[in-house]
């Protein structure tokens, strides 16, 4: 259902690639730059010890073995000439091990320290970077919510970062240790034998080619699939919001049918992805066969020929090492695999960390206010879209109550999002006590707003939890007595465990009511200067409704209210209609005052009141 | 040990996983039987490489070295193309693997029923479906289709080679290998456990971040990004600490393994050097022999990294599992009816609870209403005016008594045929993302262009779709956010209207809507579809007093049912929210 320009993405994918690495490099070296060292130095000392190994045979075969069996001198036709008996010197052997043992010992702790300090790293990192994101999160604009699949949101958090984790906690390590082994194992290579070394750098050469060849094959693979993940993840967080709605309509298998091709399209995605990088794994390791075999055949036949000087136990070795050697390629080739899969991850969670914040060049705290709000000739846009709203102009002195009535889709909600600065206004001016609020901290305006909109939010959490959520300091006794003032004690004293009844699912237990007035409890408790209300008490039975009401006109008493008004006593109460047409004013005052100049508000109140 | 055993013994689960292997057993297959050949070649490379040190260089023999040196090469070279082989089938068994689940799943999650969904949280069936697929499909790739294959295989060939060479250094591994996997499965399954801990973890943060993304405005209206962060910082701390516990357990194995590696190989150097000396082994065995050495140890890491991932997919496997194997509380009964003949509903001794435990919510309901009746009920928030009509369509089945539509226990027919026939404009109403026709479309996928068009004009929706540039084609975001409430609730309508149902409920599903366009609306209804039976609950007497039946529901039973006059005569409760209504003076001058 999504589009996306998906060439102009692949064309600075590459670059981007570079850059979310650069910035994870950044993290680690910010927080970990000493343990790093360590590990650094703990993964050298294990490749070593490895290597050092690998020597020791060459000197088991040509020191000990080779001498013990002594040497037999034969002429032309076979015949023995000389015989010398082979001396095992086991002293000399032990003394040897020993040594080895001990590189050994140190090897193995080096590596236990390894894997001990990155296990610790990567799950920081995981940990910082997932708090960043859910940091970054609250920093957003609304508008970036507005056009984005929550599940799609959600799957970078949590999957995305995963992904990362995995590539510092294996990956990185793994081609670290890789790189140091291929170091260390080609001047072990060298000193043994430089002729059987060529050799070995000709398969290398070779392998890293075809290495690349496939990586380069299954990257696009897993670009694609990360991002077919996160539109099925998108697919079934919504499907599943509206499931009685699917269910009422007996859609389901319109609905499996829809499902079924974004997991066929993810399937195919993830099928070439893993092909290729399947492949990979089998590749390096028949690779490194082949060269075993090719040195032991190049080195025996070296063996044979009286110009070298390649012993049998350096062959051993040799042998030995090209194994060592051979096994980092196909690591850092198979981690490089899993790096390019966790950086398109990264890619997606540094996009969203380099959104663009909210901005808030407001520096004014304002510690009190009294709740004049001014606006003054206001436009207002969303994004690249015509005027939502044109001119408007009003004033709701302190204490005022501002209805704002109009037909769905006028801007009435606009106007009262604007006040909070949800959305910034493209031109003009609105003023809270004097300030343009856009020079107060957003903190300090939001203090003094409160809102009950029509459908309530409200979290995981105890009831009193969800009452005392602008004030967490509260007291029991001041969340009752909100309660009270909002209406809804009577009916949080019927729950099973009255304030403490766990709400889960966004109040699913709840009617819409009891949220609305659990939305109201909040807000008081908050005890705004400016209140913005939307009136329309939907899907709310005549009690309740009138609980709703009551709770509205405690909440309004002695505030500024901005009030998208639905009721006609309401209207007639109020300081100031503002009647909403199309994005504009088109007439704004009393109720007395509105009917005496006979306009479309007259004609309106006539046509209600019958 | 008892821990041990229980692991081994619940292998009941992979069993029930690989059923939905399904097709995809035929690459599946393959790809093992590929591995196990490819295994094979592998493993006689150190074999030949010792006949090469000691036929050939040994005895001076070039011809022997190339005989040796060449079959090496040709063994890998056929290894390889095995082992690419067996790479592509793994990848396509697996992802297919992975598709299947998913679409067991989220076919399963269709079914479910309101019961079945409050049983797993939203949150959760998302990740099951997601995290948990995706680690499954993982571990069956990598761990059933190659590692557990591979180095179980290459563990037990290099053993048996070493024991035709030489018995002695044979009985060696005899004393490393055994321990060091006990050792290593312990730390697995100690590590397992902290895993199950870690996915709980991961369900609050799902659930955190869900809930912060559908409610950002409260939280950004209320200031209180810093104790949502504090919430959410509490998790991953909590992750943080156990990911650390476990993974320092796994970390374990790699040193420990490395430590015997190293052992075997000084002892087998020592003792090898000492029989190649005594005659009884050659120089090229005793080299062979230290290159299977450390394949079997490279075999028996490889086997408990196998292990781990199977381990750390268990609870995943579980938890897909779970869900697969929910018992769907609502389903068709066979040879269920497939026509409902007409919208006649008859409610008798209906008595209805949401769980054994609860008290009733719906006591000794007996109603018969007519076909093609236009019926309102109303009563207070929490008198089971919604549960009254979800029966209708079971959403839910009524605990005793019985519901009838058509003369017919709604039990009796096919949900999709009850369901197609009973359309319910719920009270929380969703839209979904895509295009106003998508939306609509919704309540009936064949629908002319001239449906939609009449059942939004007669639902008053055309006004508004008119005037948005792109009509019909307009994109509504997630759950409609885009929309005001009135514009929702009249695509709502609309949607349902196009279904064409013999039973229309509307549940509270125009409260958002003025009273000038609802009147307008009900008038529609009665030319539209003029012999549905239409129910509507509202709030409002305004909007149902010139019902033909007005239903008045209180605490959990009917109170009254009759035409507004008798029931003001007669219902003490009627009379009360109607006076109440006529002082609020509701709703009466906004919208036109």
């Amino acid at each position: 259902m999504r589009n996306s320009d998906w060439s102009k993405d692949n064309h600075r994918s590459k670059k981007k690639t570079v850059k979310a690495l650069g910035r994870l490099f950044k993290y680690m070296s910010q927080h970990y730059f000493g343990v790093m060292i360590i590990v650094l130095a703990a993964t050298f000392f294990s490749t070593f010890a490895g290597v050092r190994g690998a020597l020791f045979l060459q000197t088991v075969v040509d020191d000990f073995v080779l001498p013990a069996l002594g040497t037999v001198i034969m002429d032309a036709s076979g015949i023995t000439i000389l015989e010398t008996p082979g001396v095992f010197d086991a002293a000399g052997m032990i003394r040897e091990i020993m040594v080895m043992a001990l590189i050994y010992a140190g090897g193995a702790v080096a590596t236990f320290l390894l894997y001990f300090l990155m296990v610790r790293v990567s799950g920081g990192i995981q940990r910082m970077i997932r708090d960043d994101l859910f940091k970054k999160m609250q920093t957003l604009p609304i508008n970036y919510f507005d056009g984005q699949l929550h599940g799609d949101l959600m799957s970078k958090v949590t999957h995305d970062v995963d992904a990362m984790r995995g590539m510092l906690s294996q990956s990185l390590p793994e081609i670290i240790r890789a790189l140091f082994t291929l170091v260390v194992t080609f001047v072990g290579m060298v000193m043994l034998s430089l002729s059987l070394t060529a050799v070995v750098v000709v398969a290398v050469l070779i392998q890293v080619c075809m290495a690349k060849w496939v990586t380069g094959k299954s990257k696009a693979g897993f670009i694609s699939s990360a991002k077919a993940m996160g539109e099925m993840n998108g697919y079934i967080e919504e499907m599943l919001a509206g499931h009685k709605v699917v269910k009422v309509f007996a859609q389901e298998e319109k609905v499996k049918a829809e499902f079924d091709l974004l997991n066929e399209e993810l399937t195919d995605h993830l099928r070439t992805a893993n092909r290729f990088s399947n492949m990979l794994f089998p590749l390096l390791i028949a690779m490194g066969q082949a060269l075993y075999g090719f040195i032991a055949l190049v080195g025996g036949i070296l063996v044979l020929n009286p110009n070298s000087a390649l012993t049998v136990g350096a062959v051993a070795s040799f042998l030995y090492l090209s194994r060592t050697f051979v096994h980092p390629i196909g690591q850092i080739s198979v981690q490089i695999n899993a790096i390019i899969k966790a950086l398109a991850a990264s890619d997606r969670i540094f996009d969203t960390l380099d959104e663009a914040s909210e901005i808030d060049e407001g520096t004014v705290t304002l510690e009190q206010s009294k709740g004049h709000v001014v606006f003054k000739d206001v436009t207002f846009g969303y994004q690249d879209e015509t005027l939502v709203l044109r001119g408007i102009s009003f004033e709701a002195k302190p204490g005022q109550k501002v209805a704002i009535i109009g037909k769905t889709g006028a801007g009435k909600t606009t106007i009262s999002n604007l006040v909070s600065r949800f959305y910034d206004i493209r031109s003009g001016q609105i003023t809270l006590d004097g300030h343009d609020i856009q020079t107060l901290t957003k903190t300090s305006l939001r203090q003094h707003m409160g809102m009950v909109l029509q459908d309530t939010r409200l979290f995981t959490g105890t009831i009193a939890d969800n009452i005392k959520y602008g004030r967490p300091d509260a007291t029991r006794n001041e969340i009752k007595l909100a309660a009270k003032l909002a209406r809804a004690h009577d009916f949080i004293e019927r729950l099973p465990k009255g304030y403490d009844t766990v709400i889960t699912d966004n109040g699913g237990s709840l009617s819409v009511g009891q949220c609305q007035l659990l939305g109201i409890a909040r807000v008081l408790m908050m005890e705004p200067a400016v209140v913005v209300l939307d009136e329309a008490t939907a899907n709310v039975d005549t009690l309740t409704e009138a609980r709703v009401q009551e709770g509205f006109k405690v909440l309004m008493e002695s505030r500024t209210s901005l009030v998208i008004a639905h009721r006609l006593s309401t209207i007639k109460d109020a300081d100031l209609i503002l009647v909403v047409d199309k994005g504009q004013i088109i007439e704004q005052g009393t109720h007395e005052g509105l009917l005496a100049t006979g306009g479309s508000y007259a004609s309106m109140y006539q046509k209600s009141v019958g | 040990m008892l821990r041990l055993i229980r692991f081994e013994g619940s292998d009941g689960l992979l069993k029930q996983l690989f059923r939905y292997v399904g097709v995809y057993k035929k690459e599946s297959i393959r790809a093992i039987v590929t591995v196990l050949f490819e295994i094979g070649l592998e493993m006689s490379i150190p074999l030949l490489m010792a006949m090469v040190i000691d036929r050939g260089v040994a005895t001076q023999d070039r011809g022997n070295i190339f005989l040796f040196g060449g079959l090496m090469i040709l063994a890998a070279m056929t290894a390889l193309i095995l082992g690419t082989r067996s790479g592509r089938d793994s990848a396509l068994a697996s992802a297919g693997f992975a598709k299947n689940l998913r679409q067991v799943m989220f076919h399963q999650a269709q079914d479910f029923s309101h019961e079945n969904m409050d049983e797993f949280s939203r949150s959760s069936l998302v990740s099951r479906m997601t995290t948990d697929v995706t680690n499954v499909q993982m571990m069956y790739q990598v761990a059933f289709l190659r590692v557990l294959v591979r180095s179980p295989l290459m563990v037990l060939v290099s053993f048996m080679i070493v024991l035709t060479m030489n018995p002695w250094l044979a009985f060696i591994f005899l004393f490393a290998v055994p321990p060091l996997g006990l050792i290593m499965f312990v730390f697995i399954t100690k590590a397992h456990d902290i895993y199950k801990k870690i996915f709980k973890h991961y369900d609050h943060l799902n659930n955190v971040v869900s809930e912060n993304l559908s409610a950002i405005r409260v939280v950004k209206a209320n200031g209180t990004a810093g104790s949502e962060v504090k919430k959410f910082t509490k998790i991953t701390e909590d992750l943080y600490t156990d990911f650390v516990k476990a993974e320092s357990l796994l970390a374990l194995n790699m040193p420990i393994a490395q430590a015997t590696i190293y052992a075997c190989i000084l002892v087998i150097s020592f003792l090898g050097a000492r029989s190649v000396v005594s005659g009884e082994m050659l120089t090229g065995e005793l080299m062979s022999i230290l290159t299977y050495t450390f394949q079997m140890l490279m075999g028996v890491m490889l086997l408990s990294f196998g292990v781990t991932l199977y381990v750390s997919a268990r609870p995943a496997i579980a938890r897909i599992l779970e869900v697969i194997h929910a018992d769907v509380t609502l389903v068709s009964k066979e040879n269920a009816v497939t026509t409902v003949k007409d919208g006649s509903l008859v409610f008798d001794q209906v008595y209805f609870k949401y769980h054994q435990d609860e008290k009733f919510v719906l006591e000794g309901i007996n109603l018969s209403i007519p076909h093609g009746a236009k019926v309102g009920m109303i009563g207070a928030s929490g008198a089971s005016k919604t549960t009254l009509v979800s029966l209708l369509s079971r959403l839910y089945d009524v605990t005793e008594g019985s519901v009838q539509i058509g003369g017919v226990d709604v039990r009796e027919y096919e949900l999709k045929a009850l369901r197609r026939a009973v359309s319910v404009v719920l009270q929380k109403n969703v839209l979904f993302s895509g295009s106003i026709r998508d939306n609509l479309l919704f309540g009936n996928v064949h629908a002319t262009d001239e449906a939609l068009i009449r059942v939004c004009e007669v639902a008053g929706a055309m006004e508004f779709i008119e005037q948005l540039p792109a009509g019909f084609e307009t994109r509504i975001d997630e759950l409609g956010t885009n929309l005001s409430g009135g514009q929702k609730q009249r695509l709502c309508i609309a949607r349902a209207l196009l279904a064409r149902p013999k039973v229309l409920v509307l549940d509270d599903s125009t409260s958002a809507v003025d009273v000038k366009t609802e009147s307008d609306i009900f008038a529609g209804f009665d030319q539209f579809n003029s012999d549905a039976t239409v129910i509507v609950i509202s709030a409002r007497v305004s909007s149902i007093k010139d019902m033909d039946m007005i239903i008045v529901v209180d605490d959990h039973h009917i109170d009254g049912v009759g035409t507004h006059d008798e029931l003001l005569a007669c219902s003490t409760i009627y009379r009360q929210i109607y006076e109440m209504q006529q002082e609020m003076e509701v709703d009466v001058a906004h919208e036109e």
